[in-house]
């Protein structure tokens, strides 16, 4: 639960699907893709003590940078895409890698993290499919700007 | 992503195989009874779990012909690892390579290339094998330990017949997608317990 219960977690998420529903394909599958990925490698780092400079920052930051994406409707090429969410994933992967083997059934805690975290991209694909309408597109660059100001919120310790 | 071998799949059965391990117990479900209990057996163990479903996913992923000489293997796979075990009652498979094995499949999955036929079918072999290598059963009176081995054997077949069909069946934009993603999930997973279980081993 925790990626769902953790605000900042969330938001990033759910803006990981949503911008890559927004680019389209084929960011609508690879973001999903690489984002657990790389977050795993995140999760390595964070479970053999490498130290990773202001992770809850990041975290944050990921928030504000992917919203904004959204809320501008930025469509980058899709290896930029990629390496910006890939390099927020390595945060996200660090944070919940370091609480790993605190986990009583570490393999139940990474299978439900790695779920929890793919299906709040899954939920941002299908709320970013609403771009298909004119309002929906302003729904959804609505829902980017929501994004931006949680984790603008978080960064300046309001949360 | 596995293109350079399929030597992998026969090497990485013959280590499950001959590697001697600890025992992983996995309890059985109370009042289940044994059949039940290992019927429900590649489900219930996260490991196995997740490398039963990466196989019967990439299975169907690679089409019906492909889908169907894989649930033949897995079949072959289960009779031999159970009848290792009746002969090997101290034989077991270490859980990070069943991991290894999962997060392997995994990558195919994400990969989704088409593999020569030769390998998903390997790789349902081994992962038939693995799933049977419990050493568990070799504790059982006779007839539990039979009842437990039809249970296990008729459970992994059915779990794969139902993924690898319903992945096979259809071949739909998001369920294209949907194959892939849940490869990525899988190898992270792995990668991650993994991760732990060299910490803890260092």
């Amino acid at each position: 639960m925790h990626p769902v219960l953790g605000l900042d977690h969330l938001v990033a998420m759910v803006g990981v699907g949503l911008w890559g529903a927004f680019i389209g394909m084929p960011a609508i599958w690879l973001l999903p893709i690489i984002f657990p990925l790389v977050m795993a490698l995140g999760g390595v780092l964070g479970i053999a003590g490498v130290p990773l400079p202001q992770v809850e920052t990041w975290i944050a930051a990921s928030a504000v940078a992917i919203g904004i994406c959204v809320a501008l409707a930025v469509r980058p090429p899709i290896w930029v895409a990629a390496l910006i969410v890939g390099a927020f994933a390595v945060f996200h992967g660090h944070a919940h890698g370091t609480e790993l083997p605190a986990a009583s059934n570490p393999l139940a805690y990474a299978l439900g993290f790695v779920i929890a975290t793919g299906l709040l991209h899954l939920s941002g694909i299908a709320i970013g499919y609403l771009t298909r309408w004119d309002w929906g597109r302003l729904l959804v660059r609505g829902g980017g700007f929501a994004i931006a100001a949680v984790g603008f919120a978080y960064l300046s310790g309001q949360v | 992503m596995i293109g350079s071998g399929w030597l992998i799949v026969p090497g990485t059965c013959a280590f499950a195989v001959i590697r001697p391990s600890p025992v992983a117990a996995h309890a059985p479900i109370e009042g289940l009874g044994t059949f039940y209990s290992y019927f429900l057996h590649p489900i219930i163990v996260p490991e196995t779990a997740l490398l039963v479903a990466g196989t019967a996913l990439l299975l169907g992923q690679q089409g019906r012909t492909a889908a169907r000489m894989g649930v033949g293997g897995i079949a072959i796979g289960l009779v031999t690892g159970l009848s290792v075990i009746g002969f090997w009652p101290t034989l077991s498979v270490d859980q990070r390579f069943v991991l290894a094995a999962a997060a392997t499949v995994g990558g195919a999955l994400c990969a989704d290339r088409t593999l020569p036929q030769v390998i998903p079918t390997l790789l349902a072999f081994a992962t038939g094998a693995v799933v049977s290598l419990d050493p568990d059963l070799a504790t059982f009176p006779r007839r539990d330990a039979w009842l437990g081995a039809a249970g296990l054997a008729a459970g992994t077949l059915l779990f794969t017949i139902i993924v690898s069909g319903l992945s096979t069946g259809s071949q739909r934009p998001w369920l294209l997608i949907g194959r892939r993603i849940a490869g990525a999930w899988i190898v992270a997973a792995a990668i991650l317990v993994l991760a732990l279980a060299a910490k803890a081993a260092a």
